[in-house]
């Protein structure tokens, strides 16, 4: 019987090579659900709160000639395409430009004075939410109204046609049927340095074509970077395109991505010479992660097994439902 | 386990041993191998983090110093008026920056408007500043530079990377042997100081397939070759991180190189060697324990079956105490006990410790010290083997008797050394013992005081043994006989006989009883030799003189003999009396019956009447004295049949209840019966009792008296019953002395009374005996006066009153006389006795039936045959041949199987009557033949034969 028995722990020992169960990651599966889920819970909450000031200004915009009536004409004098407000000087004004491309510059001049209710409005949002970095309103007469002012003199090309502009026509006739919010999905990193900047648009219409375009860029990089830090574990949150939103500084680092400033993705986001592209999944310098973005972005993979990366073994990715971003989860081999 | 079992076994093991260090050495290629490539890949892995972390570092060195110099210039900028009052200071400000990051600047142009400063760091360390009289440089013709703008004052850097890079990756170790290059604008360049650089072969595909990676931006290892001018060709390893360096328009990437042998080297040395030293000494550790194994598998083969032999021996060592009810123990020469089995508990009643304690050498048990002196003395005496008995009182009282014994072992110089043995529980034994000598010594005395001779012989039948209680009896000295054959001591021409009994009693294992005289010279001597078998091997015989007895019995069988046939010629005697006078009988009552028929005056009535009373009277004396005769000679049976005893009873009344009325008698039938009873039983048997007490009762009743007949039932259980029958009259009752002798055959109470009563005197002792016959005992009571009381029971069984045959007719005289007419049947008559002839034709003439007569059985075949009659009336004893004969021969005749023929004879025996009707006959009609008996049988088979013919 005890020499059977030796057979039998030989056979064991040959066999259990093989027997190795194949793991779901069910588990870390509904932690990045939970991640999402709470993200976009937040995001709700932001879109609730553009959604009362949409309503208000469709509301008032729908008795136009009453409001034309009443209009304070002398609010804000406009030199050219730019109003004269200039940053930090006026907390009740917004910076105003009637760019060139507008059709009717006189229209449009009525229609700034028609809408500077929203500037009381747009005051309450700002001060309301402290995630808010702007809320602003682009009309279909090429007026653009942001709040709070900003240095749009050096910045804006008053040649430009705002409607040709993601945060305008995401949410048009076309590609926002249903006139609701729309997120836009390109995050862009705020040059005056508040990192991650998050664009919810909502349409304006006024007798049933498009007036204007309401907007808020939210920066996010806080309310992500506290959600990502109450979770253990490397994570990343990318946009369509590849470009790495938010992220541990694990799992930026293990992916052969630039060096970070401090070992700080938000620190790095917010640096000088930063540079979106350079921390894009596609631009890494492993030929394998940017298999896995292939994988994750365009094959709408979950799972993506890393063969030639000794230091990485899986990495697994679930995507939000209100926007086209991604939480990747990368779990390393040890 | 069997042995074969056990070398499968050795077999399998050695094989499992032998794939075993296979396995083990299989795995420890495996082993190896992984352990190998790990390690390899680990390095390899350990490279390219080298190349990755160092890349890296550098380019954060390189935006930190794209910050740093933008800090610096803006500084510069915003102090312009403070560097022109003092110089110096943007001399130590510029070299600070110079040797915050060393080597990284080649040289700085600084354009301050009025003059183009150019500041360097030899290599000497030396900081050098100049006047650039050509002003700023033509950027076109640059690589690696920054060029910064600000409000007075521009700055152009020109970058030396190589050279910052080989102070910046120095710190990152390099497997020996290995080179680090900075690979920019698709130019290798080395970075370790002060070595001999590897030459690498720029068009080798590795190096292409690299340079293409790091254009793509995708970090690498490659595997490459070179040569060396010592080793000649060497294979290694290239790892390639790329890194952003914006300075300068081609690609940057760090790229370091191992050889490798570099790599693998270590691996054989540390673990191939601990491999094969772990192999030899497992190769050498599987054959010790197969050899160890081998042994052991034979040691415990010869173990288990030396234990099994053992256990076997013990168990039935166990087994066989516990038969013997024995147990075992150990002494010294002490005789102090120093181990004893565990069933010394159950024999003795004492646990070991107890047995033990009380052979201590300083013990006090008596008992222990008796059974120890003993076994001493007996040692004393030389003896090795004691063996004693003595009984033993066990704690709970119960004496049994124990046998030890004792072997003693010497030491080699003859002293006593130690000892084992064995106690055991003989009490059975010694009972049983004891009971034999007890039962041999009661043989003793019995066969000592048997007064018959006594031989034992063995099979063959020779003398073992004999004993004789008077050895005058015996024929031969009793001495002689020992040793000597059967067939030699016994009389002369009986030696079969006795020889056959003493064989049969071998062979049936019984009692053979043989008589054998001796013709001795004090005369004819008789002995009865019994045979036995005493045992398989030993037979006895007893022989008892019985000649007197012989003699005795001799007398005894010659008395009985003659009083035998003094019976049978009294029987015999009686048989023919009876007969003989029956014959004339028949002829003088038949005349008188015929007589009465015929007109007679008054006192010619009352002549025949006492001719008719004397004739019956006689008959009945005739009946009775032939009755007891029979009962004496033993020739009575008991005839059972369904009856109803009420029904019965009255019948009997009936027939008494003329006597009765003449003597104006009371005559009372009391039954205490139910109706619907009927039992089986010899009904005419009871009858003839009953009519007999009541017929005494009314003789000896005087007139106006009463007679009164009970009958009782008692249920005995299971269908049987007693009928109690009780007769009491008022008569003149009997006298205790007479009631002794009343049963005896012709007694008579006073002969003075009793004159006036007729009869034999036959008729009491009859009933008495009937009774006797029939399970019953007649009991009287009587008082001189007063009257008797008879009462009698018999036994019963219960019947079916379906099985209750009807009784015939009561047929008047009446009826008699229209016989004839009413039934005209044609009757032949075989009769030789004249007078009886012409009574019958007479008795035929009067009942005025048809009739033919002839005088033998030949003439009545013959008549039977000519002419067709009903019924035949057959005499039974006729000359030429008798009735018996002539019936059967008329049974033979075809065409007479329904002729009804009736036996006519004097003979009264049943068995007569049985005889009659085997041979043929249909009734039987015992002489005299009265005319009203007659009369009766006619009609009955006139009824039968014309009924027949009717339906």
């Amino acid at each position: 019987m005890k020499n059977y028995l030796i057979l039998l722990i030989l056979g064991l020992g040959v066999g259990s090579c093989s027997l190795l169960p194949e793991k779901s990651y069910q588990a870390e599966f509904s932690e990045l659900d939970e991640m999402v889920d709470l993200l976009e819970d937040q995001g709700a909450l932001l879109s609730q709160s553009l959604d009362s000031i949409a309503h208000f200004y469709e509301d008032h915009i729908s008795n136009f000639d009453s409001l034309l009536s009443q209009a304070d004409y002398d609010k804000y004098l406009i030199e050219g395409p730019f109003s004269s407000a200039t940053p930090g000087s006026d907390s009740s004004k917004s910076s105003i430009i009637i760019l060139n491309t507008t059709a009717n510059r006189e229209k449009a001049l009525k229609e700034v004075a028609a809408t500077n209710f929203l500037d009381e409005r747009f005051s309450d949002f700002v001060k309301k939410n402290e995630l808010v970095a702007q809320v602003y309103s682009n009309s279909a007469l090429q007026v653009s109204r942001v709040y709070p002012c900003y240095d749009h003199k050096n910045i804006v090309d008053p040649n430009i046609d705002v409607t040709q502009f993601n945060f305008y026509y995401a949410a048009n006739e076309i590609n926002n049927p249903n006139r609701g919010l729309v997120w836009i999905p390109d995050a862009y990193v705020d040059p005056a340095g508040r990192g991650w900047i998050v664009s919810l648009v909502h349409p304006i219409y006024k007798n049933d074509s498009l007036f204007a375009v309401l907007g808020v860029d939210f920066t996010v990089d806080d309310v992500i970077y506290n959600y990502l830090q109450d979770y253990e574990g490397e994570y990343l949150l990318v946009n369509a395109k590849g470009d790495i939103v938010a992220g541990k500084a694990g799992a930026i680092e293990t992916i052969s991505m630039p060096p970070l400033k401090n070992h700080v993705y938000r620190e790095t986001v917010k640096s000088e010479n930063f540079r979106v592209s350079d921390f894009n999944l596609f631009q890494s310098r492993s030929r394998e992660v940017r298999e896995m973005a292939q994988e994750f972005l365009l094959k709408k993979s979950q799972v993506f097994e890393f063969q030639e990366e000794k230091s990485l073994k899986v990495a697994l990715c679930y995507p939000f439902q209100e926007i086209d971003w991604y939480m990747i989860q990368i779990i390393p081999s040890n | 386990m069997s042995s074969p079992l056990k070398r499968s076994n050795f077999f399998l093991l050695t094989a499992v041993g032998s794939a075993l260090i296979f396995m083990v050495i299989f795995l420890g290629f495996s082993f190896f191998n992984a352990i190998y490539q790990t390690q390899v890949q680990s390095r390899k892995d350990f490279l390219s983090q080298q190349t990755a972390l160092a890349s890296r570092g550098l380019e954060s060195e390189i935006d930190r110093f794209k910050s740093e110099s933008g800090f610096f210039a803006d500084n510069i900028a915003d102090q312009l008026e403070d560097i022109n009052s003092d110089p110096d200071r943007l001399v130590r400000t510029t070299r600070q920056l110079f040797n915050a990051f060393p080597g990284m600047i080649d040289h700085l142009w600084m354009d301050l408007g009025d003059s183009v400063l150019l500041f360097s760091l030899t290599s000497r360390n030396d900081f050098l500043v100049q006047k650039d009289a050509e002003g700023l440089p033509s950027l076109g013709e640059l690589d690696s530079f920054i060029q910064l703008d600000r409000e007075g004052v521009k700055f152009v850097f020109l970058l030396d990377l190589p050279d910052f890079s080989k102070g910046y990756v120095s710190i990152f170790y390099l497997d020996q042997g290995g080179e680090k290059f900075l690979f920019l604008n698709n130019k290798l360049i080395s970075l370790d100081q002060g070595k001999d650089s590897i030459s690498l072969d720029p068009d080798q595909e590795a190096i292409l397939k690299a340079k293409e990676d790091i254009s793509l931006g995708l970090k690498g290892i490659y595997p490459v070759s070179w040569e060396d001018e010592e080793k000649g060709a060497v294979a290694g390893t290239l790892a390639q991180y790329p890194f952003n360096f914006s300075p300068s328009k081609g690609d940057a990437a760090l790229v370091f190189l191992v050889p490798t042998e570099n790599l693998t080297s270590g691996i054989y040395s540390t673990y191939l060697f601990v491999f094969f030293i772990l192999a030899v000494i497992l190769v050498g550790m599987i054959t010790v324990f197969i050899f160890s194994l081998k042994s052991k598998f034979k040691a415990d083969r010869l173990r288990e079956k030396n234990l099994e032999e053992i256990s076997s021996l013990f168990e039935q060592q166990n087994l066989l105490l516990k038969e013997l009810k024995g147990f075992v123990f150990f002494h010294d020469h002490l005789g102090q006990i120093t181990e004893v089995s565990e069933q010394v508990e159950e024999i003795l009643g004492h646990t070991r410790e107890d047995f033990i304690y009380s052979f201590k050498k300083d013990s006090t048990h008596p008992e222990a010290n008796q059974v120890k002196s003993t076994v001493m003395e007996m040692v004393a005496e030389g003896k090795d083997l004691v063996d004693l008995e003595y009984d033993f009182i066990k704690p709970n009282g119960e004496k049994i008797r124990v046998r030890v014994f004792t072997k003693v072992v010497f030491d080699e110089n003859g002293r006593f050394e130690r000892g084992f043995g064995l106690g055991i529980d003989i009490t059975k034994q010694y009972v049983a013992q004891q009971k034999i000598l007890q039962s041999e010594t009661r043989l003793k005395n019995l066969i000592k005081n048997i007064p018959d001779t006594i031989f034992i012989y063995d099979r063959q039948g020779d003398v073992i043994d004999f004993h004789v209680i008077d050895s005058e009896t015996l024929l031969e000295s009793a001495k002689e006989t020992l040793g000597r054959n059967i067939s030699e001591i016994v009389p002369h021409n009986q030696e079969e006989l006795v020889i056959g009994a003493f064989k049969k009693s071998i062979q049936t294992k019984k009692m053979q009883t043989v008589q054998v005289f001796w013709n001795s010279p004090m005369g004819e001597k008789h002995y009865e030799m019994r045979f036995f078998s005493l045992d398989d091997n030993q037979v006895m015989s007893l022989s008892r003189d019985i000649t007197s007895q012989k003699i005795w019995e001799k007398g005894l069988v010659e008395a009985m003999n003659a009083a035998d046939q003094a019976s049978q010629a009294k029987s015999q005697f009686l048989a023919n009396m009876s007969h003989e006078i029956r014959t004339p009988m028949n002829g003088l009552l038949g005349i008188i019956d015929l007589l009465e028929g015929t007109k007679l005056g008054q006192i010619q009535k009352q002549y025949v009447e006492i001719i008719k009373n004397s004739g019956n009277t006689l008959l009945d004396i005739i009946r009775d004295i032939l009755d007891y005769s029979k009962i004496e000679s033993g020739k009575i049976e008991i005839n059972k049949e369904i009856f109803d005893p009420a029904k019965e009873i009255h019948v009997q009344k009936e027939m008494l209840s003329g006597l009765a009325k003449k003597k104006q008698i009371d005559l009372k039938v009391l039954v205490n019966l139910d109706e619907n009873l009927v039992f089986e039983g010899d009904k005419n048997k009871i009858n003839q009792i009953l009519l007999n007490l009541m017929g005494n009762a009314l003789k000896f009743t005087p007139e106006g008296g009463s007679v009164t007949v009970r009958l009782e039932l008692e249920d005995i259980g299971s269908d049987l019953y007693f009928l109690s029958y009780e007769v009491q009259d008022t008569g003149i009752g009997i006298s205790e002395e007479n009631i002794k002798n009343l049963t005896q055959p012709f007694y008579q109470v006073d002969s003075s009374i009793s004159k006036n009563f007729q009869g034999t005197g036959l008729g009491l002792a009859i009933a008495k005996r009937m009774i006797e016959l029939l399970g019953g005992e007649l009991k009287i009571e009587s008082k001189l006066g007063e009257g008797s009381k008879f009462a009698f029971s018999i036994m019963v069984k219960r019947a079916e009153k379906e099985d209750l045959a009807s009784g015939n007719q009561v047929l008047t005289w009446k009826d008699v006389k229209d016989m004839g007419a009413e039934f005209p049947l044609r009757v032949l008559l075989a009769e030789d006795n004249e007078l009886n002839q012409q009574l019958m034709t007479l008795m035929f003439e009067q009942l005025g039936f048809e009739y033919d007569t002839v005088k033998s059985g030949k003439e009545a075949l013959q008549r039977v045959q000519e002419k067709d009659f009903d019924v035949v009336l057959m005499d039974v004893q006729m000359p030429d041949m008798n009735g018996l004969e002539a019936t059967r021969e008329i049974r033979k005749l075809k065409d007479k199987k329904g002729l009804i023929i009736i036996g006519l004879s004097a003979n009264v025996f049943e068995e007569d009557q049985k005889e009659a009707l085997k041979a043929g006959m249909d009734d039987y009609l015992t002489k005299p033949i009265r005319l009203a008996v007659l009369a009766d049988k006619l009609e009955f088979y006139f009824r039968k034969v014309r009924g027949e013919e009717i339906s």
